[in-house]
């Protein structure tokens, strides 16, 4: 087990911090991939200081403050996302649950259409009233969602995702009928539901930051006990897991990492579905194992998927969403007709 | 150490278990028997502690139940149950060693070094061989061998086992019996059953418990319960009781109508 800790997280580590920089030198201004190292190095304490300064100010600027916060804000989404994914899927153990089928995406994005809808979008506080808005009604649809797979304070798990489902489609009716109210020639409402991370500074990152540490800390704590989860709730409670209680609490550490994820960036799909299945078909079931190296390449994924976004149809911006979904769904098929064969042979 | 009092348990106002009481000793084997809807697993339930009595009290060695937490009472207590381990991709040896979780700290590591242990099991329910196979890959006799392997490492007092020899050919049944009963006798164990075939019931437990609608019918060695006129009252089929030649307990013969 720790073999395999070491050698994939370090193989992802290495991967991360290399697609930092080959993504820094991406962009509309051309900056070569050495100077973007120097300029990173130049920043470190100690090391800084052996460094000359030889670029225009112009691309330290492009790069710390227009390309950096934008990269590091798409690891924290990616990496969030995939972590309540993992989460999502260990205590309902469905291969189907991640934040967007249970509904705090979509709960997330009624919340956000209607302030867009009434153009209040920068009432009260600016910036930042979308996100907290996003994240109270992304939170609010979840805990209906449980509330209605529940009976009596306990809920069963095979009805979490078909509640999820039936208030996804009520709630995805509403946003759809307030997209058709707003007449605007571009719809801000379906920008906004198709995910960004545009011209989003390094604030969004020091909100998020807090929640995946502490969300990775408390999950990676519950890693063994959705492992016992695994063999059934009945076998887990035998071994003395407090079943009721380790439920709730990765359910609702999921739900607050995920909505937060979702009110900075909008509904970006696939991640939180994606990457946990991936992770699971590379190194195995075990959640030791799975609930970190899902941070480390959902962190990749986004990272990878946000550069394609802002660079193929330079200098227009593809959705960030759209990419997510668009090499994931087809990667992810592959890989598991692939998985089929191998088990198939053996 | 355990003793059962005056437990009742009603679910929506049916009523399941009756003002049952009886207490098993250390080292006894106990078998719980009577037909399907009796409350068997009920009671065996309420005796693990993961369904709670509406009435009675229930001791683990001179403790109330409820003042053990979670993880004391799987120290003290291990179930087997009916149903196989689900086909998922965990190895054999991976299985076995979660059988640890209640000794364990948060970080997932224990004071003594568990390799040992958990290599000796394996070796003596004769799975060491298959410990890097994935439970996809064994037959169902194997698996349940696998489920043993886990209990056994929880290292329990007391062992419930919940019918854990249905699904089983009879090869197999016998041979999980003895893997049991040799554990048993080693270590001291108390084995509480669940058992549906009163003859494999006869053969293992020292005394056996009938149920019936909930209420105990009789409680005793089984020669003093599997008796042909309590069987018919009981189960509505008289059957032939003879003895066992080599074992010396009754055995039942089915006859139809």
């Amino acid at each position: 087990m720790k073999h395999k800790l070491l050698l994939w997280g370090g193989a992802g580590i290495l991967l991360l911090l290399l697609s930092i920089v080959v993504s820094l030198s991406m962009g509309s201004a051309h900056i070569p991939l050495l100077q973007v190292w120097r300029i990173l190095l130049h920043q470190l304490p100690l090391v800084g200081q052996h460094i000359s300064v030889d670029w225009p100010i112009s691309s330290e600027k492009i790069i710390l403050e227009v390309r950096f916060p934008r990269i590091i804000l798409g690891i924290l989404v990616g990496a969030c996302l995939s972590l309540a994914g993992t989460g999502f899927q260990g205590v309902l153990r469905n291969p189907l649950a991640d934040p967007f089928t249970l509904g705090v995406a979509t709960g997330a994005s009624v919340g956000a259409a209607f302030l867009i809808l009434f153009g209040i979008q920068f009432l009260w506080l600016g910036q930042w009233t979308v996100p907290i808005v996003a994240f109270l009604s992304g939170i609010l649809s979840l805990l209906f969602v449980f509330k209605l797979a529940g009976i009596q304070g306990k809920f069963r798990v095979e009805t979490v995702i078909l509640s999820g489902v039936v208030v996804q489609a009520f709630l995805g009716s509403i946003v759809s009928f307030m997209i058709t109210l707003s007449d605007d020639v571009i719809n801000r409402i379906v920008f906004w539901l198709m995910g960004s991370l545009a011209l989003r500074g390094w604030e969004f990152s020091i909100i998020l930051f807090p929640y995946l540490f502490i969300g990775f800390i408390v999950l990676l704590g519950y890693g063994r006990v959705l492992n016992l989860f695994a063999l059934g709730e009945r076998q887990a409670a035998h071994l003395g897991v407090n079943v009721d209680r380790s439920k709730w609490i990765v359910l609702i550490f999921s739900t607050l990492i995920s909505a937060a994820a979702v009110s900075v960036a909008g509904v970006i799909g696939f991640v939180g579905l994606i990457v946990p299945h991936l992770i699971r078909l590379l190194v195995g079931p075990d959640y030791r194992l799975i609930l970190p190296l899902s941070v480390l390449f959902g962190a990749i994924y986004v990272l990878w998927a946000d550069t394609i976004a802002r660079m193929l149809l330079n200098p227009q911006e593809i959705p960030l969403g759209v990419i997510t979904a668009f090499i994931g769904a087809p990667f992810f098929a592959y890989l598991l007709s692939k998985n089929k064969k191998m088990t198939d042979h053996s | 150490m355990i003793q059962i009092q005056h437990v009742s348990k009603t679910y929506d106002n049916r009523s399941i278990i009756k003002d049952i009481s009886f207490q098993v000793e250390k080292g006894e084997s106990f078998g719980i028997i009577g037909p399907n809807g009796s409350g068997k697993s009920t009671l065996l339930k309420l005796c693990s502690g993961i369904e709670k009595s509406n009435k009675g009290t229930i001791q683990i060695n001179g403790n109330q139940m409820y003042t053990y937490t979670k993880r004391q009472l799987a120290k003290w207590i291990g179930v087997l149950q009916q149903e196989a381990l689900p086909l998922i991709g965990f190895s054999v040896r991976e299985v076995v060693e979660m059988g640890r979780y209640p000794y364990q700290n948060w970080m997932g590591s224990e004071k003594q070094d568990t390799e040992q242990l958990i290599t000796d099991i394996m070796e003596k329910l004769e799975i060491e061989p298959l410990k890097n196979r994935t439970l996809e890959q064994l037959s169902g006799g194997e698996r349940q061998r696998v489920a043993l392997g886990k209990v056994m490492a929880q290292q329990p007092q007391i062992l419930m086992l919940d019918e854990p020899t249905t699904y089983l050919d009879i090869g197999h049944q016998v041979q999980m019996m003895d893997y049991i009963r040799n554990w048993q006798t080693q270590n001291q164990l108390t084995v509480i059953s669940v058992l549906h075939d009163l003859n494999l019931a006869a053969m293992y437990c020292d005394r056996l418990l009938l149920l019936h609608e909930g209420e105990i019918v009789k409680v005793g060695t089984p020669s003093e319960v599997l008796k042909s006129e309590l069987i018919s009252q009981v189960y509505g089929t008289e059957p032939i009781v003879f003895t066992h030649p080599e074992l010396n307990v009754p055995q039942l013969l089915l006859k139809s109508k």
